[in-house]
């Protein structure tokens, strides 16, 4: 409880946090494939967001939206390797107007199922997300290099599906 | 198409994607507010007389408000009832810290094999998670054993594969069963419950309404409430009652008490949050947590030790 107590939140930075919800929902949404788990991987990033926040363990070497997406990325492959993918709640019915982006979801679940969780996450991060492959090395804490190198794979091995 | 092209296809179509309201809303609840800003310094002395009136003719029609309402037993609201500072406004301890909070609490019994036989197959592990520990619920609904650990009880009788990482599903769905209406989403997806066993409907018992609208701002939401009652058949008093004895039970009191963090709190935070002054509202407005109330109240299921603090 003392420990506790000698911790300091700063609503600023928890804040921004908040607004960067919707861009880590996108992120997980894309990585696990539907938006029921995406919103649970976000909840669950939030948290272990926060409560790094308020154990200052944040101190700023990389921006606060790449190292939420970094949380994201992990909470999201937690999942991933919990799961199975047969047994994932199916969708509920769309009323919303976003059934094109859930039909596009599952489709880019299916084509990314056989690319190696580091694969997917940088394709999804440069390619879906826009993020630099600075940015992405930064949030798969990779050299820029090795990097690229998951880049080319995973457009390799997509590539090679696509003209089966 | 091209892989480039594909991609660009994805891209466009999940940006549309937006979370839900009630996930903005859940984290919302978890940050920390902003500090109230400092007040004005200066400023003309018309302003300040003005402010001062201002001020004293708000205390007085408060205090006018407040002693013209004459609730024959008003109910607390969570923060009221002393879940305010000490849940909603701690900072995290440890799972240890946690433990030994929920340690000082009665241990969960078996459930029975009627509980158990609820669940039809075949059921996914998740549904199945959720459905078990409802059951758990249903059985013994306010122990905090069943608040934290049901996914122990669920492998020891082989309902689970010691393997599955569930324990936040199930442990959500556990908080849910304390009246949570906006925490995880398990009560805010129907297609789960469709595989749900159905029973024969009850006929609705008389309710007294003096009882039920104890609530304080309860009467302002009284006719939607009776509308949602009565579609779902359910005794409002007897879910305040629930709810009451939920607030006043000595285990949401100790987990209360001795575990103030991590995130098994943060969640529990915003499980809480749902009995706030408006909790009238929620229940009434959230079918799933009034029918977890109505399988409560209809099964007179004891609620754990006996709870302190209840009013007459």
């Amino acid at each position: 409880m003392t420990a506790a107590l000698a911790l300091s939140p700063d609503p600023a930075l928890e804040r921004k946090a908040l607004e960067a919800a919707p861009a880590m929902f996108r992120l997980a949404a894309r990585l696990v494939g539907n938006t029921a788990d995406a919103e649970d991987v976000v909840q669950e990033a939030f948290v272990k967001a926060l409560a790094s926040l308020r154990a200052g363990e944040f101190r700023g070497q990389a921006a606060l939206t790449t190292w939420l997406f970094r949380i994201t990325t992990n909470v999201a492959f937690d999942r991933l390797r919990r799961a199975r993918t047969a047994e994932r709640p199916s969708e509920e019915p769309s009323t919303d107007g976003q059934a094109d982006a859930r039909v596009a979801l599952r489709e880019l679940h299916d084509a990314m199922s056989e690319l190696p969780p580091d694969q997917r996450a940088a394709l999804v991060l440069k390619e879906l997300q826009g993020l630099t492959t600075r940015e992405v090395a930064e949030v798969l804490e990779r050299s820029e290099g090795a990097t690229e190198q998951l880049l080319v794979r995973a457009r390799e091995t997509l590539r090679r599906r696509f003209e089966s | 198409m091209s892989l480039d092209g594909e991609l660009k296809k994805w891209r466009d179509a999940t940006e549309q994607l937006e979370p839900s309201p009630k996930l903005m809303a859940s984290l919302q609840a978890q940050i920390t507010p902003p500090p109230a800003a400092a007040p004005p310094v200066g400023g003309s002395i018309a302003m300040k007389v003005i402010t001062v009136v201002l001020i004293t003719v708000s205390i007085g029609a408060a205090a006018w408000f407040f002693a013209t309402q004459k609730p024959k037993e008003p109910l607390r609201s969570a923060r009221d009832a002393g879940l305010g500072a000490a849940v909603f406004d701690r900072e995290p301890l440890t799972d240890g810290e946690l433990d030994g909070g929920l340690a000082a609490c009665p241990p969960l019994q078996e459930p029975s094999a009627p509980a158990m036989a609820l669940m039809p197959g075949p059921v996914t592990p998740r549904l199945q998670v959720v459905k078990e520990a409802r059951a758990l619920m249903t059985r013994r609904p306010l122990t905090c054993a069943a608040q934290i650990a049901p996914l122990e009880d669920l492998r020891a009788h082989g309902r689970l594969d010691a393997q599955e990482q569930l324990t936040i599903d199930a442990r959500r769905a556990v908080l849910c069963g304390l009246g949570t209406t906006d925490f995880s989403g398990v009560w805010a997806r129907p297609a789960m419950w469709e595989q749900e066993p159905q029973r024969p409907p009850r006929p609705p018992r008389p309710c007294d309404e003096s009882q039920w609208c104890r609530v304080p701002r309860c009467d302002l939401t009284q006719e939607t409430c009776q509308r949602e009652l009565a579609a779902q058949s359910i005794l409002a008093c007897s879910v305040l009652e629930a709810r009451q004895r939920l607030l006043d039970h000595e285990c949401v009191r100790t987990l209360r008490r001795q575990s103030d963090g991590g995130t098994e709190l943060t969640r529990l935070n915003t499980a809480l949050s749902s009995f706030g002054p408006d909790a009238g509202t929620a229940w009434c407005l959230e079918p799933a947590a009034l029918n977890e109330a109505k399988r409560l109240m209809d099964l007179k299921v004891p609620f754990g030790s006996p709870p302190v603090n209840r009013r007459k």
